[in-house]
């Protein structure tokens, strides 16, 4: 594989923007009291987002907190709107207490369509 | 043949304990071949809420050696797909962006309506209309019938290998469960055709919580093929519940044979609730069982094995799950000696236990890293091993699973070729789901036999950190099994809906944990791998057997097994008998070998045994019982049910 070099984006999917516009749902409304909605994880989703966007590109708790994001928006997308919570609330934690980052020295790479993505020991 | 095995003490419930002196009769399968196939039913892909496509999903679980664009395949040896219900925005014949697998991004069926790819084509979305741009939705009976079915036939055909159409059941009442109905399923073809998945995508369509559709597949006329649909608008607490009774009724009347409910997950939601769709209490998996004897055998332990983070989270399990976390990697019902498991089996229940790997997606890492913060493919860590067969097909997984002969294993610390047997004064051996009947005074002989393999899955080849806390250097990536527990408990019958102890109050978070259902339960033996009988195998293997006699009591009992790599009182892991502790303890553990991943959560600026190195450090195998009865006592409901699939089946053939 080549080792192209990319910069961390948080360019945020379509799926983010199609929860964003409210989409109206047709079917049966089988919502129940008290259990979350598609609403209430776009709405989380947004908070989310915003608090990411906070922190330093280099930031490898920023970088998680992204993909807990990403799956997120996936069980949104399947209309897991509890495990959408979920994963958004992971984020947060994720935000708040920074248990991932990079000291001196330490890299962190994962692979991407293109390549791969590197962060190194500069995030603090 | 086994070489002579040592012979262990049991104690036994309700058995007296004998030291015999004989020496195990030969059992022809150690490392002769595999005698289990490995498999999983629990996995996901972007038809729902997974990150890779359904090929590529595939050709990883299915194929060996390294996948064409890079990461590792796992060779499973059947497979069955297990995709949530309700309905799916993403174009599944894509993978997700964040998958990182090369030429693909992130597509919704939005954007592909009328076009052909990998040879499908989707001309509308069916059923009731749902979402706008990329929100619109494709319901998932019409995913089942002409996404996921297409692909289950051609790599079926292109591997010859065992694949099944099966679900992620969204249960009404409750949480999750496996599903799956094969009446139909042909995939590698015959003289009658390929089939269809049409039945699975029927039972999802009637009876998925998340299945908000009320039209279905149409006739000509624009008429709903599929009639009698339970709306599931306002249905919460029992009457959801009732549904999913009148689901597995549905099953177990019309293919009791073929289908199967293995409720998933179970502690993870918490308690069942009244006002709404929460957790499962025990009444209600003997109720499923109770309508579906021959269908709702079973529960599963969670997988989403990497997902322990610095505040836990294995499993998928937050603190308001029942036991408030997983132990040893699996959920309090499974692991909890006297708990939940036992409690049914203390009935004398079919009531087994199975695990798999709720595959989606490799968390900060792309679909092939070798690392994860979340999940691991099917075959990668954990294994569902079910009887092998000369002509291995469909049918014989779901038997597999019935049967109870069946045993799940975590990062390959057992293979595919383990004996767990016994037999009485009449020398027919029984293994797992079987029954062994005797009269009281009578010696039972228990033999057990597992080949741990030289390397598991792991790319992480430092020593284990939970073991280092106990002097014992072992690297992650070479299974190492410290003791097997055999655990006994006395069945006393079957309680009657409604009777006293058939329902039990239930308790989110670490409270949950301390419920006894089972108070005869207990580790009756505890047997070293230093006092096994050991082979060393020229691959590296190591066969370890040994043997446990017994003498029958007066009241009925069953012999389950675990075993695991860690040692009792491994500080943070296990306490002193060896029961698991809650798997956030882990994270008190230093991960400092300077070879561990930067992934792992930090505490006070140190790497914790958390995600996959948690889940490569914390490592167990559950065997299902074999079941012990008095001749004077009568049939016990696991042979009253095992008879009941027997007649069916012979009836089956007769037609």
């Amino acid at each position: 594989m080549n080792g192209c070099k990319i910069r961390l984006q948080l360019a945020f999917t379509a799926l983010s923007l199609a929860l964003l516009s409210g989409s109206p749902v047709v079917a049966e409304d089988a919502s129940h009291p008290g259990e979350p909605t598609l609403h209430e994880c776009t709405e989380a989703l947004r908070d989310g987002r915003d608090k990411l966007s906070k922190l330093s590109t280099k930031s490898l708790s920023r970088y998680f907190a992204e993909r807990f994001l990403l799956s997120a928006e996936a069980e949104a997308g399947n209309g897991e709107y509890d495990e959408c919570l979920e994963y958004v609330e992971k984020a947060v934690d994720e935000i708040d207490n920074r248990w991932h980052w990079l000291a001196p020295g330490e890299k962190f790479r994962a692979t991407t369509s293109t390549g791969f993505m590197e962060l190194s020991g500069d995030d603090q | 043949m086994f070489a002579r095995s040592k012979i262990i003490m049991l104690t036994a419930a309700s058995a007296s304990l004998a030291m015999a002196g004989a020496t195990t009769a030969g059992a022809d399968t150690a490392n002769t071949g595999n005698p289990y196939v490995a498999g999983d039913m629990h996995n996901h892909n972007t038809c729902t809420d997974g990150s890779v496509s359904v090929g590529y999903g595939l050709d990883r679980v299915l194929g060996s050696g390294t996948a064409a664009g890079g990461g590792q395949n796992f060779n499973i040896d059947w497979y069955t797909m297990g995709n949530h219900g309700g309905s799916g925005n993403r174009d599944c014949r894509f993978a997700d962006t964040s998958a990182g697998v090369p030429g693909e991004t992130t597509t919704y069926w939005n954007n592909t309506l009328g076009q052909t790819i990998d040879g499908i084509t989707i001309a509308s979305l069916k059923g009731t209309p749902s979402g706008s741009g990329n929100s619109r939705v494709m319901w998932r009976w019409q995913n089942i019938q002409e996404v996921e079915w297409p692909y289950v036939v051609r790599r079926s055909q292109q591997y010859n290998k065992v694949i099944i159409e099966g679900l992620e059941w969204v249960v009404p009442g409750h949480e999750h469960a496996d599903a799956a109905v094969i009446s139909g399923q042909n995939p590698l073809g015959g003289a009658s055709g390929v089939g269809s998945a049409d039945t699975m995508a029927q039972f999802e369509f009637l009876f998925d919580r998340s299945d908000n559709d009320l039209i279905g597949p149409v006739d000509g006329n624009g008429n709903s093929i599929w009639t009698g649909k339970i709306p599931n608008s306002g249905l919460v607490g029992n009457n959801a519940h009732q549904k999913s009774i009148t689901a597995v009724t549905w099953m177990q009347s019309r293919y009791p044979l073929t289908s199967y409910v293995v409720p998933t997950h179970t502690e993870r939601a918490g308690a069942f609730s009244l006002t709404g769709n929460a957790g499962y209490n025990i009444e209600h998996f003997r109720n499923l069982n109770n309508a579906g004897p021959t269908v709702a055998f079973g529960i599963e332990s969670p997988g989403h094995f990497a997902q322990g983070g610095t505040t836990g989270g294995s499993g998928s399990y937050g603190t308001g799950s029942v036991g408030g976390g997983t132990y040893g990697l699996a959920g309090v019902y499974t692991a909890k000696v006297g708990g939940l498991w036992d409690g049914l089996l203390g009935e004398g229940r079919n009531f087994f236990i199975y695990v798999s790997s709720d595959w989606h997606s490799r968390g900060s890492f792309g679909a092939r890293d070798a690392a994860t913060t979340a999940d691991f493919w099917p075959g990668e860590y954990t294994k569902l091993f079910v009887p092998n067969s000369a002509s291995f097909k469909s049918q014989h997984v779901i038997d597999g699973m019935r049967s109870g002969n069946s045993y799940s294993v975590n990062a390959d610390i057992i293979g595919p070729d383990m004996v767990y047997r016994a037999h009485g004064p009449d020398g027919v051996w029984k293994t797992m789901g079987e029954t062994i009947v005797v009269n009281p005074g009578e010696e039972i002989t228990l033999e057990m036999a597992v080949t741990v393999p030289a390397k598991n899955n792991s790319p992480y080849s430092f020593n284990n950190p939970l073991l280092m806390q106990v002097g014992i250097n072992q690297p992650l990536n070479k299974p190492y099994l410290d003791h097997i527990d055999l655990i006994t408990g006395d069945i006393t019958g079957v309680i009657a809906p409604g009777a006293p102890g058939y329902a039990v109050p239930n308790a989110a978070g670490v409270a949950g944990a301390s419920i006894v259902y089972n108070s005869s339960a207990k580790i009756a033996k505890q047997v070293s791998a230093s006092a096994m009988s050991k082979v060393d195998n020229p691959d590296g293997s190591k066969r370890l057997t040994f043997t446990a006699t017994m003498t029958a009591g007066t009241t009925p009992f069953y012999i389950r097994s675990r075993g695991t790599n860690l040692p009792p009182a491994t500080p943070n892991a296990t306490d002193v008998k060896g029961d698991p502790l809650l798997d956030t303890n882990n994270v008190n553990v230093v991960c400092a070998d300077p070879a561990c991943p930067t992934h792992l959560g930090k505490v006070g600026g140190t790497l914790r045994v958390t995600n996959d190195v948690q889940a490569w450090s914390n490592v167990w195998f559950y065997a299902n019982p074999i079941f012990v009865r008095p001749a004077s006592y009568p049939q016990l409901l696991v042979e009253t049910n095992a008879g009941l699939a027997k007649t069916l089946a012979a009836r089956a053939t007769r037609r």
